[in-house]
Order: structure tokens, then sequence, then C-alpha cells
């Protein structure tokens, strides 16, 4: 029996495809796992098979399956499940709402839009859907979908821990962050709000901490936005604000261990993986209240209102940095918060859900 | 919360607003600090610390930020349209339409053409003229909107970018200053402990430095003129020592006399043909022993042993000085010989001596700058723990016979014992008044 998985695209470090190498190697236990992409990243190459390598139609049964990863919309994807004889499934990560886009980035509107039009499409022919968090289920329910899974995605999210964090960085940071360092992390895109974190930033500066610094770490997927974000730091004359671009572990560790705050001002996040590894570190997390940040923070960080404003967002960090006993707490509960993500258990929990979807007879699509 | 790291059944009614329900069994609900933290903030706005406007200004100027690299594409299309009204605008007669659904219509356009070709050709020429001339003015308005910061608005946009950077500068500049006052705040205090702690140490030191003034000896009459008073006769001297010049005559290496005085010992040196320096801080006496030719300076005797090469000096000679000094400056005046001296080369140390009682009476307790007198005993210790083993003494300046007790002429036994009796007294009262030490490195 083969149970395949299918993404639109597969890079190191990215969630999806991590959690979906993860769902591969636990499913290998019991039956024949691949995983296939339509775009893969040469470091990926001989992990993940390209799509138009995925075995002919005939060399399939009715009765395998077809995990598909819905993350973007591409109808090339939605083309090949919709014309397979297998069975097919969804994990639902959810889809970035195309208005963060519109202006800035319109082809990528566009693809999101498709997405987003297409979705509906992809549910119906779907026997089980799984969902990262209640949040894209909800999304889900609202196209009448009642029957979602919700499962955090299984994910090694502990591994950062292990990592040693990069020497020449360890060395160079008491010179770079000499204060209390708040830090980002996540790709530099319009709905995470890169530009809200800088306004706040310029008031925690303003008004508390003259030498802290905010570490924005994450890859500059579009340059535009990405110059656009250099400008506001140039223009608001924030020299304390430090935009590493992309990281690697090493790196990566190195900021979590020096970081006070991990802070967030995303608008649309269908998990949020970084807050985890920031629970992991025991760095006290200040986020908003959007897409599933809050379930996945729970009680365990500062999560204000969506309408909560840079002030309140530059309070709420300082309150973090200035009250030793909040932060002790924020930081104990988040190490608490994080071992309910083990990667183990939940992968034994989206195996068995899998599993479940299976033994059920085939439903026609 | 309906999820705590499983797989449940997500239930549509339930939303991702949970952050307000998110209560903690534990000490404190993180959803009474959010509110807490609003209620400050907007406290703060309401203050004036936290500036309401920013947000929406930062908001908007990021929009224009995000923009201006946007101009070009959007202008992208006018210069199209613009090449192509450019290729439009030149007359050719290809693009007159010469067919004619009519039969023998062709016939009939060229004939027309003909007629009117001078009329069209003077409108052909004007029409290119006027697109000649309103082209420029396109291509003009074309650039200007495809890149207004290098046109029309440049000043504008420039005086906006300068405005946000000076407020951005002058709100943390305040911040800064808020935080030098606190460190201020903080450090002054603390300063001033520290300031009135360094009057009571200064008040202390002066208290000190008055005691040690008036402790310091430095009397108002001249040295020289006491030495006169109390000392022998230049030649006295000089009979003292001439034994002692020539003991030194095959020292290896320069002799240096620590307290030199007037240099008489330096003279007996000098003529026996010896290299020799001296050093006396009495300014005085060595401004007599210069008068002289010899080669005497200001300068204090441990300064002057330090600076000396190690293993340089064929003898170093201090006569009648460690009675002058501390303990501690006796030991580390005989540790620095030691190193200076060159192998085979002579310590000299002539000093009162103290078991001799007679010098207690006369001599010693003259100068009110001995400090002690010196035991042969000790020094001799004192200059084998240093490393000297050959150690000599001699005994000078006995008490001459006059001074000394008697013995009795006659035989018998009383006799006997006051003699014994007087050879005792005379060994502890009246023994030689000076010892002096040779140590041979």
């Amino acid at each position: 029996m083969h149970v395949d998985q299918i993404l639109v695209g597969a890079s190191p470090g990215d969630a999806v495809t991590e959690s979906a190498l993860c769902i591969r190697d636990a499913l290998r236990g019991a039956v024949q796992s691949d995983v296939y992409a339509l775009h893969i990243d040469e470091r990926l190459r001989g992990y993940v098979g390209r799509i138009q390598d995925y075995p002919l139609p005939e060399h399939r049964s009715a009765s395998d399956v077809i995990i598909y990863h819905v993350s973007i919309g591409d109808p090339r994807m939605l083309d090949f499940v919709r014309h397979r004889g297998e069975r097919a499934f969804v994990v639902y990560h959810n889809i970035t709402p195309s208005s963060f886009f519109r202006r800035l980035d319109p082809p990528f509107a566009d693809l999101l839009e498709q997405g987003r039009r297409l979705l509906p499409l992809v549910i119906d022919r779907a026997e089980a859907v799984f969902a990262d968090s209640a949040f894209n289920a909800q999304e889900l329910a609202a196209l009448g979908r009642n029957d979602v899974i919700v499962c955090p995605p299984p994910l090694h999210l502990r591994r950062l821990l292990d990592v040693v964090p990069d020497h020449e960085l360890v060395a160079q940071l008491p010179v770079a962050v000499p204060a209390k360092m708040a830090m980002f992390v996540g790709q530099m895109l319009p709905h995470k709000r890169p530009d809200f974190l800088i306004g706040a930033h310029h008031l925690l500066v303003a008004n508390a901490f003259a030498d802290a610094r905010l570490v924005l770490a994450g890859a500059a997927r579009n340059p535009r936005f990405a110059q656009g974000i250099r400008r506001l730091i140039a223009a608001t004359n924030l020299e304390t604000v430090w935009f590493t671009g992309e990281l690697h572990d090493a790196q990566l560790a190195a900021f979590f261990r020096r970081a006070d705050v991990f802070v967030t001002a995303s608008e649309h996040e269908g998990f949020c993986v970084p807050i985890v590894e920031a629970f992991h570190f025991g760095v006290p997390v200040v986020a908003r209240g959007f897409g599933a940040i809050p379930e996945t923070a729970g009680d365990a960080a500062i999560v204000l209102p969506p309408d909560a404003t840079a002030r309140d967002f530059a309070e709420a960090t300082r309150r973090m940095l200035v009250d030793a006993d909040l932060h002790r707490e924020m930081s104990e509960r988040g190490r608490r918060r994080a071992e309910q993500f083990d990667a183990d258990r939940i992968t034994a929990q989206m195996l068995s859900g899998i599993k479940a979807a299976i033994a059920k007879p085939r439903a026609l699509a | 919360m309906h999820r705590s790291g499983g797989c449940l059944r997500a239930e549509a009614r339930e939303g991702p607003g949970l952050y307000s329900r998110a209560v903690s069994a534990d000490s404190f609900d993180v959803s009474e600090i959010i509110d807490e933290i609003r209620e400050v903030a907007a406290a703060q706005t309401a203050a004036g610390m936290y500036s309401a406007e920013f947000e929406d200004e930062l908001r908007s100027h990021f929009a224009k930020l995000l923009d201006r690299s946007d101009g070009r594409d959007r202008f992208d299309s006018l210069d199209a349209a613009l090449v192509d009204f450019d290729r439009q605008r030149e007359f050719a007669r290809g693009r007159i339409e010469l067919t004619s659904g009519v039969p023998g219509g062709e016939v009939l356009h060229r004939t027309v053409a003909k007629v009117v070709s001078r009329q069209v050709g003077g409108l052909v020429a004007q029409l290119n003229s006027f697109s000649g001339a309103l082209m420029p003015v396109l291509t003009r308005m074309s650039d200007a909107l495809a890149d207004p910061p290098a046109h029309v608005h440049a000043d504008v946009l420039h005086e906006i970018d300068t405005m946000q950077e000076r407020l951005a500068h002058v709100e943390r500049l305040a911040a800064r200053l808020d935080a030098s006052v606190r460190i201020l705040d903080n450090v002054v205090p603390r300063l001033q402990v520290h300031l009135s702690a360094l009057d009571g140490i200064c008040a202390r030191l002066t208290a000190i430095e008055e005691r040690e003034r008036r402790r310091s000896y430095d009397p108002p009459f001249s040295s020289v003129a006491f030495a006169d008073a109390t000392r022998g006769a230049a030649a006295d001297i000089r009979s003292e020592y001439s034994a002692l010049a020539d003991a030194l005559v095959d020292v290896p290496g320069p002799v240096l006399d620590i307290g030199a005085g007037r240099g008489e010992f330096l003279e007996l040196l000098r003529e026996r043909g010896l290299i020799a320096r001296g050093v006396e801080i009495d300014q005085e006496l060595v401004g007599l022993a210069q008068a002289d030719g010899l080669d005497v300076q200001l300068e204090d005797g441990l300064v002057a042993l330090r600076a000396e090469a190690l293993s340089s000096l064929g003898a170093i000679v201090l006569l009648h000085v460690i009675e002058h000094l501390h303990p501690n400056e006796l030991l580390e005046v005989i540790g620095l010989a030691r190193e200076r001296l060159a192998v085979g080369g002579r310590l000299v140390l002539e000093t009162p001596n103290p078991q001799s009682l007679y010098v207690f009476a006369r001599a010693f307790w003259l100068d009110p700058t001995h400090t002690k007198p010196v035991h042969p005993t000790y020094l001799e210790f004192a200059l084998r723990a240093a490393g000297f083993t050959d150690v000599r003494y001699e005994w000078t300046a006995l008490p001459s016979d006059a001074e000394r007790l008697v013995e009795v002429e006659g035989e018998g036994e009383t006799a006997a014992a006051m003699n014994e009796n007087a050879r005792r007294l005379n060994q502890l009262v009246f023994a030689a008044q000076n010892y002096r030490v040779i140590a041979v490195r």
C-alpha cells in the first residue's frame, strides 16, 4: 500500500515540508510512503520527488492514498489530485489572504486568491481533512466541512536546543547587542507586519530602553517589501534594529539563547512555529491575537487583542523586560507549553488519524 | 482551549479569540496582565509619553516607502504608448488605404489622390510639425510622472524624509536624556557618599602630612657647621680611613660611596687611582664635595643602588650611614648590594659599636638623626642571609687610654681582682667606638 504526500513547494526549514517528511518517516513503518513536490529546493533533491515523477495511475490502486498539503493555491496540484484515482486526504495549513499582497505583488496575490477559490474543490475531493489549528479548521467549517481533524504540525521543534550556537555570532553578540534584545523570527512579508514591530520598537527605545535591540530574523522573500522595511529602518534612524536576512540553525540558536523576549505582530498564522521554538528556549513571547496564534500560545504568552496598538505592544514588551516575576513565570509556562507539541506524540496522533481515515470505507467523491 | 496538543474535533462555535479565556490556574492571570498593560499604555499616551499619532504617521510613511519603488512599473504602459505614438506620427504613404470594394475604385482613388496631393501634403507637413512639437512635451511629462523624486516632487519628498528622520531622532533624544537623567539620579547620591568619604580621607591625609612635616628633621642651622663642631678635622678622618682605602685598591670595579658627606673618603680613593663616585642627601655637603672636584651627586642611596647595573660595582661603602636607616631600608641596601656587586666585590659598612657603652655616652646620641644602633651580630646574620659568605669585622676608634680605666700596680688578690674588674669594664664600657664589616661577594 502507498500513502504519499504532495506539496507545492519543498524547502528545508519550511514547516509544511518538515511536517510532511516527519509524517512520511512515521508512515514508512507500516506502508510505502514518499513526498512529492512541484518546486523543490536543491538541498532536498533525493529526499523529495518531483511531482512529474509521481508513479502513473496504472501503478497505483484505488486503495492507495494521496495526502495533499494545502498552503498556497496552484491549479496544477488541484488538477493532479482531481484526476487521480487514489483516495485523497488533505492537510490544511491555511492560505494567506491575498489582500496583504494586492498592491505589493499582484501575481502572487492572484495565486493566493486562486488558492482560496480552488479550496472548496480540494476539500470536496478529500475524504479526510486535517488542520494545523482550530483556526484553520474553522475556515473549513465555513466551507461546510465540519469533520476536520485538528492536529498541530508534527515538527521536531526541540531540535534548535541541541544545535551548537554559531561561534562567530556568539562572539559578536555582546558588542552588537549590549542591552535588552527583542527577537522576531519569520519571513519578511507584509502579513507578518515587521513594520508594526519597528514602530513598537521605536516607542520602546524612545520611552524605556534606549539601547534595546530588535532582531528581525528571516528571509527577505519579497525584495520590494524587504527594501521598504530597510527604508523604514533608515527613515526612523533606528540603528537598534538588526535585519539579519535568512539564518541557518546555528545562528538561530545563538539568537534564541541571547533573546530577552520574542515578539511577533503577525496578522495571519496557520500555527506559528517560531513561538513554540521561543518557548523551548524559555524566551517569553509577546504577540497579537491573529490567526492561530492565541491557541498555539495558550496562556504561556502575552497575546494582545487584535486591536492592540503599537503603544500597547511596546508597553507589553517593556513590562516583560522590567517585570522579573512575569518574565520568569512566562518563561516557565512557555517551556511547559512547548512540551505539548512533542514531535513523537503528535506524529503518533497524526498517524492514528490517518489510519482511522484509511480504515473507513472509501467515500465517493 | 479545545486543543492541548492532541487531535480533537474542531467545533465551529469555538473560534480563535481564545486568549481572553486563557486563564491560568497558577498565580496570575495573563488576561488581567494584558488589561493592565493596555491601561498603562493608555495612561502613558494621555500623559504624552507615547505619541498617539505616531502609529498612523509611521504606517502612512511606510506605505509611501513601499509605493515609491512602485512608480516606474505604473508608468511603463505610458512609455510604451509614447513609443507607439512616436512610430505612428511619421507620415507613411504605405499606411494610406488604396484598396476599394467598388469596381475601378482603385483608379478613382489614385486620380483623386493626384488631384488633392498638394493640399494633403501641406496638411501632413503641418500635422508632422505639430506632433514633432508634441512629442518632447509628452516625453518630459512621462519622465516626470515615472520618477517624481527626480522632478517636481523631489524637494517635497526630501523634506518629508528629512522631517521623519529628524522627528525620530528628536523623539529618541528625549528618551536618551531621560535615561541619562535616571542614571545620574542613581549615580549622584552614590557619588555624594563617596565624596563625603573623600572629604574625611583628605582631612586625615592633611593631619598625617602635618604630623610627618613636624617629625621630619629639618634644622635651621647648617649641617656642615654641626658636623664641623662635632666631628674631627678632615686630617683625622683621612688617617682613620687611609687603611680602608688601601684595602680597596684591588676591587673588581668602580666604588660607590653612599652617604659620601664632604667626600673625604672619595678623595682617598682618588689619590689611589680608583674610579669612585658618591651620593649624598645633604645639598650643602654635596656642594662642598663637588667644589673639591669629586663626583658626588645629590641622590638617595637606595635609589642610586637600584639604578646600578647587576654585578657592576667593585665596592659599596657606607660609612656611618646604616644607623640612620630604618631596619627595612638596611635589609634592602644589603640585598641590592649583593646583586650590584661584581664577584669579589666588597660591601663596607661602618657604624657605631653598640657593644661599647661609651658610644652612647659620647657619640651616638650626639646626632639626632641616628635612629637606632645596629648590633654586629644582627648585621652579620643579615649579611649571611643575603648570600654573603665571607664576612669580616674590624674594630676602630678605641677610646684613648686617658678615657679607659687603668689597672693598679702591685700584687695580691685585691690588685688582681681590681684589674680584672677594670679589664671587664673597659671591655664593656670603653670598647672600640665603631665597628666595620667587610662582606665579600
